[in-house]
């Protein structure tokens, strides 16, 4: 589904992704791990082309998305950050609707679909939709940004860090319901996180960064078994209690 | 109180008038600056080099001082409502395009990198996120922007743009209270009003149909109103008179009475009234006749048939007061009487008007040729303030009283010139500000004393019964001495091109006011 390959980003004299090739399948969960400053967003900016890579090569359903407009590749590709950058002056509902709109969706389908994306995250249609962001609390308010990621039901999804900013019981408790939505199922993932639980939990495989780098690329049990060297087992230290990997 | 309320009912018509031709200038020239500066802001907000540049040019256009923009705009543009709303224009974009930038560039990073990531294009970006997040800070620019500019058009009235001015201008030129205020009152309250309207706007939830809607609205009110302002030269013969000459007996009031002159009229600064008219831009001026313009210009004085303006000899006008403590100062003052004519005087004023000679130039050297110039003496006795009015021959006068005190007296000298019109100069006088100003017989009897019209139509056609009769008065009213005159006269007139008024064989206001008779009837 996604194909990088040979990927270098500079910013001036800095690199900050150094010749990293990976290959995300439908359906797939692809975890891309590491401390800050590690190239992981670098990298995941640049499949929606956020970020345009120095070199390399990505394609995305079989398409290079640098033949595609910038505008009409990321309407098909969620979104979801860590601020969750919801628009301040858009009601819930109309936050939701942003990319169906921008592909002009019928308006009934629009708001069905926002009635059933709010209850699959559990918010109330009723209670919720008309509010604006600031009245919602920091984890209604990112159930909103998952929701509008998934509005326009696209295959891929991107996540930057998507559960970062909550507070440790919101952020088990979200995670929680999102990785059972069949959304979350279906959909190829690539997220980006230096939660090492997190990855843990949530990956079909972890990508492993360090200094623009891949250091090992695998299952959560490959990393934990076979760690490539020292830094991956440093890393995945207090992971093996972990019963049931994939 | 009851004369302020008098005065608003007698003149509603014209302060109708004036009041929407202000609201004009002040929203057109607005409504222009947001076209111009709100995509100069957003520009600015994208490429941040250039936002050096076009801040710095629009902060220098604000610090230049409003009447000398006016000004400016003369050469270019000539006079009326559009150099006005020009200048008015220029000095509303500041504002409009700092705010406009502040406020795109202080929307939240997070949710412009949001809406790039949803798939919005950039001008998607700029009119769904950027623009509406931004309303509330660029809202408050057009506010400063409005408010400033309802201020500054006041000036408008200089340059024949119609506005409030015209009666603020008047008022202080003709020593009448209730004129100012009628002026003045109206634009607060209109800065007032804007700045309340403006301030409902931006409270208001800016949504991205409201932004639409908002456009249009500005675009219908901007074409609505200038096809209401006042327009300059749409008939044959236009006459441009000074905010004072406008509101005076021997001025537009008794043109219309005595003469029955109805003649298309705008209300002009006398400072840009003679390079309108050279130009062609008026037909017809009220004009002062010593002014050295009338021969630069080539202008010719139409007879007063009907002796409406009265005799205006120059004198010095002095505090009781001074002359008691300082005796010697009516000699040096008079030094000058019986030296100035008519065509001496105006042949002075053409030396700084035209040849742009400094009035200290052209008073020394005139002092020199009559052999009164002395070295100044550098007294210490005592500080003589003299004052003059905002016009060349004020000037020049003030530069010789000058010489002339410092030459022949122990006393030194401070000069207040340039004060804005007959009243300021008056209340300074009789507060105590200046010692004596040059004042004209005319002036002190229509403007100041302002007898009954009985008693001026028996005066009027006397220099010396006026002079007489001021002198009298002002003394026992004011405690203020009027020195014996100079010599010159420099009446009110009325001028037009010399070769208009040959062409239309016009050489009297009655000759004027039957062409623009008969003209009518077909």
């Amino acid at each position: 589904m996604i194909n990088a390959s040979h990927l270098i980003k500079k910013f001036g004299n800095t690199i900050a992704v150094q010749d990293v090739s990976f290959h995300v399948a439908e359906g797939e969960n692809l975890v891309l791990l590491g401390t800050s400053g590690c190239g992981k967003t670098t990298t995941l900016r640049m499949i929606n082309r956020l970020t345009e890579p120095t070199s390399g090569k990505i394609m995305v359903n079989g398409a290079d998305v640098e033949t595609m407009q910038p505008e009409t590749l990321r309407r098909g590709i969620g979104y979801v950050m860590q601020q969750n950058g919801l628009f301040p002056h858009y009601t819930v509902e109309e936050n939701i609707a942003i990319v169906p709109s921008l592909l002009k969706w019928d308006k009934e389908k629009i708001k069905e679909r926002v009635k059933s994306l709010l209850a699959k995250l559990n918010l109330s249609y009723v209670e919720h939709a008309h509010m604006f962001p600031h009245e919602l609390s920091g984890g209604q308010q990112q159930r909103v940004g998952l929701a509008r990621a998934l509005a326009a039901d696209p295959p891929v999804l991107l996540m930057d860090e998507p559960f970062g900013a909550l507070d440790p019981i919101n952020r088990q408790k979200i995670r929680k319901d999102f990785s059972e939505l069949d959304e979350f199922k279906r959909k190829t993932i690539v997220m980006v996180t230096h939660d090492i639980q997190e990855a843990f939990e949530l990956a079909d495989r972890i990508c492993l960064m360090d200094k623009g780098k891949i250091v090992q690329l695998g299952t959560p049990r490959e990393l934990r078994d076979n760690p490539a060297n020292e830094f991956v087992s440093a890393f995945v230290k207090g992971q093996y209690l972990q019963p049931d990997l994939k | 109180m009851q004369g302020f309320l008098d005065f608003l009912l007698s003149q509603r018509d014209k302060l109708f008038q004036q009041t929407i031709s202000h609201i004009n200038l002040t929203i057109i020239s607005v409504l222009v600056a947001i076209i111009v500066g709100v995509p100069l802001g957003i520009l600015i907000a994208r490429r941040k080099r250039l936002a050096g540049a076009i801040l710095g040019v629009a902060g220098v256009l604000q610090t230049i001082p409003s009447i000398a923009l006016l000004g400016f705009m003369i050469p270019l543009l000539g006079i009326g409502p559009k150099p006005a709303i020009t200048a008015l224009f220029l000095y509303a974009l500041l504002p409009i395009i700092r705010n406009t930038y502040t406020g795109i560039t202080g929307v939240d990073a997070t949710v412009k990198e949001a809406a790039r990531a949803m798939g919005m294009s950039k001008n998607q970006v700029l009119f769904k996120v950027e623009l509406p997040l931004s309303m509330p800070v660029l809202i408050a620019g057009i506010r400063t922007a409005t408010v400033i500019n309802v201020g500054v058009a006041t000036l408008a009235a200089y340059i024949a743009a119609g506005g409030l001015g015209e009666f603020i201008f008047g008022g202080i030129a003709l020593n009448n209270t209730n004129m100012i205020l009628a002026g003045a009152i109206p634009a607060a309250l209109l800065a007032l009003l804007f700045d309340f309207i403006l301030s409902r706007v931006q409270k208001a939830n800016w949504r991205k149909y409201k932004l639409k809607l908002g456009l249009a609205g500005l675009l219908l009110c901007s074409v609505a109103g200038y096809s209401m302002l006042p327009s300059a030269g749409s008939s044959k013969l236009l006459a441009g008179f000074t905010p004072e000459f406008m509101g005076r007996m021997d001025g537009d009031l008794g043109l219309k009475k005595y003469y029955g002159l109805k003649i298309p009229t705008v209300v002009i600064s006398d400072a840009v009234m003679y390079q309108a008219m050279y130009e062609g831009k008026l037909d017809v001026v009220s004009g002062y006749s010593t002014d050295g313009r009338i021969r630069a210009y080539d202008l010719s004085i139409l007879e007063d048939d009907k002796h409406i303006f009265p005799p205006y000899y120059c004198a010095p006008l002095v505090r009781n007061n001074t002359l008691q403590t300082y005796p010697e100062l009516a000699g040096a003052l008079q030094l000058l009487n019986g030296r100035i004519n008519d065509s001496v005087m105006t042949f002075l004023n053409y030396k700084a008007d035209y040849l742009h000679q400094t009035p200290e130039q052209v008073a020394k050297d005139f002092l020199q040729e009559q052999g009164l110039l002395k070295p100044s003496r550098h007294g210490k006795k005592g500080v003589i303030r003299i004052g003059s009015k905002i016009f060349t021959e004020q000037y020049i006068l003030c530069e010789m009283y000058k010489l002339l005190i410092e030459g022949n007296t122990d006393l030194a000298v401070s000069s207040k010139t340039g004060m804005g019109g007959t009243k300021i100069c008056f209340d300074a006088l009789r507060n105590d500000q200046i010692d004596f100003y040059p004042e004209y017989t005319g002036t002190g009897l229509l403007v100041i004393l302002q007898p009954a019209e009985h008693v001026t139509a028996g005066l009027m056609k006397d220099k010396d019964r006026t002079y007489e009769y001021v002198k009298q008065q002002f003394d026992t009213q004011y405690q203020l001495q009027w020195l014996p005159p100079i010599g010159f006269n420099n009446a009110y007139a009325l001028m037009m091109r010399k070769g208009t008024a040959t062409q239309l064989q016009i050489n009297s206001i009655s000759d004027l006011t039957s062409y623009l008779t008969q003209k009518r009837k077909p």
